[in-house]
């Protein structure tokens, strides 16, 4: 069972009262872009074994938005953060440099 | 089904004659919180919490959100109070009593019956006297508040209060199974 604090009520919300939203940090192409940002917008998502950033909403509870780091493959959770935020803050990415020293996911690392 | 007094473990009642009013604003505003506070005479809960003086409460749903619980008698003066103590703020209120039913769970056990229905931990450390949860109850969305160390309150949407109530009533008859112990069900 996968469970996320929520940052926004600061509770462990367990992966029913959630709900899922796809690949974190995805950068909007709109009118007036170019064909291919447009399609790498709509349709390109990552699929990782390991690290992953996803998106997530406190569907049962608050009904935020917010970002998970966690593992794919092992489903450990490196650390949730508010959505507000264009990268993962740095506390978050300490967390992952300690566990999975080297890693990098688009263009972070 | 009876009308006497809850006896036993769990006794299970519907509230009626409540208002409830939802305000969407900021609630780290320290305007916003003092203008509350100045009309409806209560302390502004806390993260996770609600407060109440038995009549009134308030609940703190998001950090964007309050939920303000009132008899319905005093709900026209409620919403102008806070209209008046809240002017030039950004804020939106509405008058939501008739989208939401309250059930009242009451007995030394009720963290037991609770636990059956709910994905969050309800013993004393996780689910403290005060705090407000919102959640899902089995299968629809739903709100818990912890009043008292033996009486808990749900809140659930109107159109489903009926499974709400049904399933309150089986998970507390499961609980007494093989125990000759009475339970009052009522539906005022």
């Amino acid at each position: 069972m996968l469970v996320l604090n929520c940052p926004y009520c600061g509770l462990d919300k367990d992966e029913t009262e959630l709900s899922a939203g796809g690949e974190a940090h995805l950068k909007r192409f709109g009118p007036g872009s170019s064909d291919e940002d447009f399609e790498g917008y709509l349709f390109e998502r990552t699929n990782p074994k390991g690290l992953h950033f996803e998106r997530w909403r406190c569907a049962f509870g608050c009904g935020k938005w917010f970002h998970a780091a966690r593992c794919t493959a092992t489903l450990e959770v490196f650390g949730t953060y508010k959505a507000q935020t264009l990268e993962p803050p740095k506390v978050i990415k300490d967390v992952i440099t300690t566990k999975r020293p080297g890693w990098s996911w688009r263009n972070f690392s | 089904m009876s009308d006497s007094q809850p006896e036993g473990y769990v006794g299970l009642h519907q509230l009626r004659g409540l208002s409830m009013l939802t305000l969407r604003a900021n609630l780290s505003a320290t305007k916003i919180k003092s203008g509350i506070k100045k009309a409806t005479g209560l302390d502004f809960p806390k993260h996770g919490m609600h407060t109440s003086n038995g009549a009134k409460s308030l609940g703190w749903m998001s950090p964007d959100e309050l939920l303000i619980i009132v008899d319905s008698d005093e709900c026209v003066q409620t919403i102008e109070n806070l209209n008046k103590a809240l002017v030039g703020q950004h804020i939106l209120l509405e008058d939501m009593s008739d989208a939401r039913a309250m059930f009242r769970l009451s007995g030394k056990n009720i963290r037991e019956v609770l636990a059956k229905l709910v994905p969050f931990d309800t013993s004393h450390s996780g689910f403290a006297v005060g705090s407000l949860v919102r959640t899902r109850f089995a299968q629809v969305a739903g709100a818990a508040f912890m009043t008292s160390n033996d009486t808990v309150e749900l809140m659930c949407f109107r159109s489903v209060q009926d499974y709400v109530f049904g399933l309150l009533q089986e998970r507390i008859a499961t609980w007494f199974r093989g125990l000759s112990i009475a339970v009052s069900l009522k539906k005022n």
